[in-house]
């Protein structure tokens, strides 16, 4: 346990070395120095060795630079320097060891100067490498040319390789990758350009109790009579099994033993009347769900209304008042949202959804009822329920009926079909006419850049071909179009400098920039034109620009992926969660934990507030999952809005939020250290060094139930790990108050073995009082999680900056680099003269030369 | 820099991945005529397990290396081989930094962040210096499966071609069946129509990346040869493909049936193995890696627990028991190949496994260490000999252990990775 949380900090440092900077060398020089006292310990402790004279292992620390940075060989060094003390391998065994301060202040140093220095020998210079389209952004592309989202799964995801997604020099390209994007833009060219006929919209209710209700009641005659042929063979000796139907002894033992449980559960079932006029949802046989069909939907896509009559027992709790709806197989479906039924089984009430289904989606409306999307959940909490009422678990909503109507367009054929085959002039022949498609729709995909005439040419000639061995006219020109958006003019966002100076960007290339950064996908018309005008670089055009783009929904998509990458989301769903210990904490839960921080800046960007409310503030932004959650009462709808948090509340502001606190967890218990420097990194942008790798197994205290302060203090024993820790556990501890999924807890209940899911009884525990005093690395003092917390609001300077530094990696495309130190101050200082909002850092940086400049 | 000429284009790939396609398949022609008098070939089979093992448990006594040592509960399955494979200790790779990524480096040992400003680097794969060699003369010049998803594997895949690109994988084993035996309905004249056309296809995003180029900058000319280079690829396997239409598909002498798309995890492990023993006997490709599926096999054991949380055991007694038995699972279905490799025979009376080198191991070793990775050895393709605990010295680079593997073989190579020679112990009797 305490080894995994170690070594997750390894990993988000590691991360943030290749995007971020510590702000520790803000004014210091531009050199990774290691201070001249350390040269002491080199001499007291190393030189037998590794003097000029013997230089063991080609090592000569007497002729090792003290400037780390000087060039990659005297890093190395230095580096290998670091891993050896940190490893406990040197000194050796047989000699001296190095007085436990000393080592601790000398790695204290070594580390922070090697972040330093990698970051120093690693820099660019301000280079932006050409930027290939990532998954995202080849989605939202597609979108704004075909007029629907079409699916991208078959294509990489593009992250994976550190750093944020948009980084060019990190976005390569294989030769699977060609066949990918030609296969994913024909399947894709083929439902935009289909002739398929608008479908009428229709009303189809679907009974629940003709297909779940009866097969309970079918059941329930299939195991009694199964039971009483058991019972009567078990009653006698004479004849064998296979007179009463079983294939042994074995088999018919089984069948009047199981065969009871699960009658129990159906007869619990069948004997409620509702069973007879609707359906009940539940678990059944331990972790079977039941799933109501709605008809198969073709392939139009298209909005729909989905009613539901139903509704909950009443006192059953909030979060099991759900549905769950989606499109797809019986068993495999996507999951397009939940809705909180409002009546009860007594008084059902018709509840209505709008979805809207992409064309292309195939399948049913599939609706279940919420639940554990892990099977072993399931089975875990129906094995604790059966220990309670002898059945497992009982209801809690009845389905009257289902509703499914539509599909409904707003246009019909969509507008975007239009645009890709527009008619055959009277005056061109097919040839004219297949070059001019072509050619305007290849102009299209390379952001404005013209095509070269040979690669028309030969689109042209494949055209020709297909035609002429009988292929239709649409079917020729998927094949010319699916080409173009697998070129490198599609693909790349081009920028070319015409010269080894660096250039200004024209209008059009700007505007390219600018859409992709607040949007992930290519300018609209009305950028378009701006670009061509000419007026786009001029400040107050650019400005007007990005204000229109960021007030945009298709600026979410920005949103998105930058504050999941920015803030580490991606540890979000790393553990699957023990269900016995956190039995609220369900993958909507989890969902709606990440939307909410997305919500949440959206709002704040919105509204104009302060950068700086993210972390402290007295609102929220919740759905009615999450304010189920945290015991929010009178919040209906799965949007999210601003719901007002008393002045005691611990939530509001990131630190409230769930997700960063299940960020902090491994899904049994939280581990401070994990948040710890989760908090240093993100909020106070004074993220800690790479911890040393490989750090040996501390299991010894494995079966012992350790409240967290007693099992992180562990880090503290050894100096090499005790240099960091010391300033990382202290927040930790502050946000004990914290479960691993997030909620508030006054005392903190420790499992001896809190990890297996095979017994459905909880382990032993134990119940500790929490301990959150603590201080932060500068000195702050603080009692409990509401002084930590502003404390922290108090850095809000530093937590810009952090921002900043994570925002120009993102929006150029490249890691942030040391010379970026002034880029990054005009834009917090500028920010800082209006408040620090958001769009002010983004208006600062899209005005910067930076931005203007390949 | 870039020659308008496919023809050009094609002469230089050739220099770059070595096929001189005529000759080899010529010689193949008359050798497979012949093929009582050649030697068999050699082969290289590597197994990535993702997320490691259970270290206590994987790992015989390191103060009993050699031959003497007891073999330990997590290889128990495989006692009665005791004689037919290598464990080792203290394998590991020098610039590996992912803790989440198992095969990502395993068969590269490259620094992921080698080039300065770059988050991402990676470097050729063992297996593809083999195919390199290997593969001119087989229709396959390396066969991959990817058994479930990035989880505990890391990004991309176990094999990396000369670029540091992944070679992606196929999926399930359903697809390697069709892929080596279903025969091809289509007419050549057809099939030869459709090979023309991809050329053309790819000829024409050709034109398009030439007319981009100029007027880029150095560090953005390297990133867009990426595509040059991923449609050269292409091209060359297109040529091959055309090499190997009218040659027909051979079927072993007891052919595998045709494997379900629904087997997941044990089943769909033991299908793989059974697939590359039916690819070998046919000679269809020499070279093969496979990311062992993570959850589904898990699941298929009967354990809740998602890989990852499997991972972190240390502390908890029942994910500790789940990842042992993980082990052993994987230790029986390696016995069982072992057995099948042993009996399946040669054309000169060898057996497959005298001519196989198998590799099951990872870059991680239990939650995201990276020390002493879990390598075990079988086979004879190398001349390794076996029954041998190796306890090496700390830190020994397990590119040691490829560059093994690779001039044991018969790999002309003078240097892998970050090796610093040959592992000699594994050429010497015990």
């Amino acid at each position: 346990m305490i080894r995994s949380t170690i070594s997750m900090i390894a990993l988000a440092c590691v991360a943030i070395g290749c995007n971020s900077v510590s702000g520790q060398q803000t004014h210091t020089s531009s050199q990774a120095i290691m201070p001249e006292k350390h040269a002491a310990v080199l001499r007291q402790y190393c030189f037998d060795c590794h003097d000029a004279a013997s230089a063991e292992g080609n090592l000569n620390l007497e002729d090792l630079s003290m400037q780390i940075s000087q060039d990659i060989p005297t890093a190395e060094w230095w580096s290998k320097v670091l891993a050896a003390i940190n490893a406990g391998e040197m000194p050796p065994m047989d000699a001296e060891p190095i007085a436990d301060q000393q080592k601790a202040d000398f790695l204290a140093d070594l580390s922070v100067q090697m972040v330093k220095a990698r970051n120093i020998l690693s820099d660019s210079g301000g280079e932006i490498t050409v930027r290939r389209l990532n998954r995202r952004e080849y989605q939202n592309t597609l979108n704004s040319l075909l007029g629907f989202r079409p699916d991208v799964s078959r294509l990489p995801a593009d992250d994976g390789t550190g750093g944020f997604d948009t980084a060019g020099a990190s976005l390569f390209f294989s030769a699977d990758q060609f066949e990918q994007y030609r296969a994913t833009a024909t399947t894709a060219l083929k439902i935009a350009l289909s002739d398929r006929k608008k479908p009428q919209p229709q009303v189809h209710r679907v009974e629940p109790e003709q297909t779940i209700s009866a097969e309970f009641f079918e059941q329930e005659k299939a195991l009694m009579d199964n039971i009483s042929r058991a019972e009567a063979f078990l009653a006698q000796s004479e004849k064998p099994p296979q007179d009463f139907g079983f294939r042994d002894v074995a088999h018919a033992t089984k069948q009047a033993s199981r065969g009871k449980i699960h009658l129990k559960q159906v007869r619990d079932y069948t004997r409620r009347p509702e069973a007879a006029d609707g359906a009940f949802l539940i678990r059944f046989a331990g972790h079977k769900r039941q799933t109501i069909s709605g008809p198969e939907t073709g392939a139009t896509g298209g909005r729909y209304v989905l009613r539901i009559r139903a509704g909950a027992y009443e006192g059953s709790p909030q979060r099991q008042r759900y549905l769950e709806y989606g499109v797809g197989g019986r068993k495999e479906y996507t999951v397009l949202g939940r809705v909180k039924l409002k009546g009860t089984v007594a008084e059902p009430y018709v509840v209505e959804v709008p979805v809207e289904l992409q064309p292309g989606s195939s399948g049913a409306f599939q609706f279940r009822w919420r639940d554990y999307q892990e099977q072993s959940s399931r089975f875990i909490t129906s094995q604790i329920l059966k220990a309670e009422n002898g059945i497992g678990q009982l209801p809690v909503v009845w389905v009257d009926w289902v509703e499914v109507e539509g599909p409904y367009f707003d246009q019909w054929p969509n507008p975007a079909k239009a645009k890709l085959l527009p008619p055959k002039r009277a005056d061109e022949d097919s040839t004219a006419y297949a070059q001019r498609l072509i050619e305007s729709f290849a102009k299209r995909a390379f952001r404005g850049r013209p095509p070269s005439s040979e690669f028309i040419d030969r689109l042209l000639t494949r055209y020709q071909d297909r035609r002429k061995s009988g292929k239709g006219h649409v079917e020729s020109i998927i094949d010319s179009y699916a080409l173009i958006l697998s070129a490198p003019s599609f693909l790349y966002m081009l920028e070319p400098r015409g010269s080894e100076h660096p250039k200004r960007l024209s209008d059009q290339e700007l505007a390219v920039r600018l859409a992709y950064f607040l949007w992930n996908a290519p300018p609209d018309d009305e950028l378009d034109a701006v670009a061509s005008s000419g007026t786009l670089s001029q400040p107050e055009v650019l400005r007007a620009q990005t204000a229109r783009l960021l007030s945009d929904p298709r600026s979410d998509s920005f949103i998105s992926s930058f504050a999941h990458q920015w803030l580490d989301m991606v540890r979000l769903d790393m553990f699957d969660f023990d269900a016995r210990l956190h039995p609220e904490f369900d993958s909507a839960v989890r969902a709606s934990a990440r939307q909410e921080v997305y919500a949440t800046i959206r709002h704040i960007m919105d509204e104009k507030l302060s950068l700086g409310t993210l972390l402290k503030t007295d609102f929220v932004m919740i759905n009615d999952v999450l304010a189920d959650f945290y015991g929010m009462p009178g919040v209906e709808g799965d949007h999210f809005r601003r719901v007002s948090v008393p002045a005691g509340s611990p939530r509001g502001g990131l630190l409230g939020t769930a997700a960063v606190h299940v960020i902090g967890s491994d899904g049994s218990r939280s581990v401070p250290a994990v948040r710890g420097a989760w908090v240093l990194t993100h909020l106070l942008h004074d993220p800690p060094p790479p911890p040393p790798a490989n750090i040996p197994q501390l299991s010894r205290f494995s079966g012992e139930a350790l409240r967290g302060r007693d099992l992180q203090s562990i880090h503290q024993e050894e100096p090499q790990c005790a240099q960091c820790h010391r300033r990382i556990d202290p927040i930790g501890f502050g946000l004990e108050n914290f479960s691993a999924a997030g909620r508030w807890r006054d005392k903190d209940t420790v499992y001896v073995d809190s990890s297996g899911t095979k017994k459905s009884n909880l382990p032993e525990s134990h119940v500790f009082d929490i301990d959150p005093s603590g201080t932060l690395p500068r000195g702050e003092a603080f009692e409990n999680y509401y002084e930590l917390r502003d404390a922290i609001a108090g850095y809000d300077d530093a937590f810009a900056r952090g921002f900043t530094e994570h925002l120009i990696a993102y929006a150029l495309g490249r890691p942030y680099a040391i010379s970026d130190h002034n880029l990054a101050s005009d834009i917090t200082q500028q920010a800082s003269e209006s408040g620090n909002r958001i769009d002010a850092f983004i208006h600062a940086l899209v005005q910067s030369e930076t931005f203007h400049t390949k | 820099m870039y020659q308008p000429n496919r023809r050009a284009f094609l002469g230089s790939s050739i220099a770059f991945i070595a096929l001189p396609f005529l000759e080899s398949f010529g010689y193949r022609r008359f050798s497979s005529a012949a093929s009582a008098v050649s030697a068999s070939p050699k082969r290289m089979i590597f197994l990535g397990m993702g997320y490691g093992v259970t270290t206590e448990a994987w790992y015989p006594d390191a103060n009993t290396p050699g031959v003497d040592y007891e073999i330990p509960e997590s290889l128990r399955p495989l006692a009665k081989h005791k004689q037919d494979f290598t464990v080792f200790q203290n394998l590991e790779h020098a610039n590996s930094r992912d803790g989440h990524s198992g095969s990502t480096f395993w068969l590269t040992g490259a620094d992921r962040y080698a080039i300065p400003g770059q988050s991402f680097h990676n470097t050729i794969s063992a297996d593809q210096v083999a195919a390199a060699q290997f593969g001119n003369e087989t229709r396959y010049t390396s066969l991959h499966l990817n058994g479930g998803d990035d989880n505990g594997h890391g990004p991309g895949s176990l094999s990396w071609n000369r670029q540091g690109k992944p070679i992606g994988g196929m999926p399930h084993p359903v697809a390697m069946y069709h892929k080596l035996f279903s025969s091809d309905t289509m007419p050549l004249a057809e099939r030869q129509a459709l090979l023309a056309d991809d050329r053309s296809a790819l000829d024409t995003v050709l034109s398009d990346a030439r007319s981009i180029t100029k007027g880029l900058t150095k560090t953005d000319k390297d990133k867009v040869n990426e595509y040059f280079q991923s449609i050269r690829e292409i091209e060359v396997r297109i040529a091959k493909d055309e090499k190997w239409l009218n040659v027909p598909k051979r079927t072993p002498a007891n052919p595998v049936q045709e494997p379900a798309s629904s087997l997941e995890g044990i089943p769909e492990v033991e299908m793989a193995y059974d697939l590359m023993i039916a690819a070998m006997q046919v000679d269809a490709s020499r070279v093969f890696t496979y990311r062992l599926p993570g959850d589904s096999f898990v699941s298929s054991l009967g354990s809740n627990y998602s890989v990852h949380n499997l991972s972190h055991h240390p502390g908890s007694p029942e994910r500790t028991r789940d990842s042992i038995l993980r082990d052993q699972k994987n230790a029986e279905l390696l016995a069982g190949f072992i057995d099948k490799l042993k009996a399946s025979k040669e054309p000169d009376g060898s057996s497959l496994y005298d001519q196989v080198t198998v590799t099951l191991g990872s870059n991680l070793r239990t939650v995201h260490s990276l020390d002493n990775c879990p390598t075990l050895v079988t086979g004879g393709g190398a001349g390794f000999h076996h029954g041998r605990h190796l306890v090496m010295e700390k830190k020994t680079p397990l590119c040691n252990l490829w560059l093994s593997i690779l001039r044991g073989s018969g790999v002309q190579t003078d240097s892998f990775g970050d090796a610093t020679g040959v592992i000699d112990e594994l050429f010497q009797a015990p």
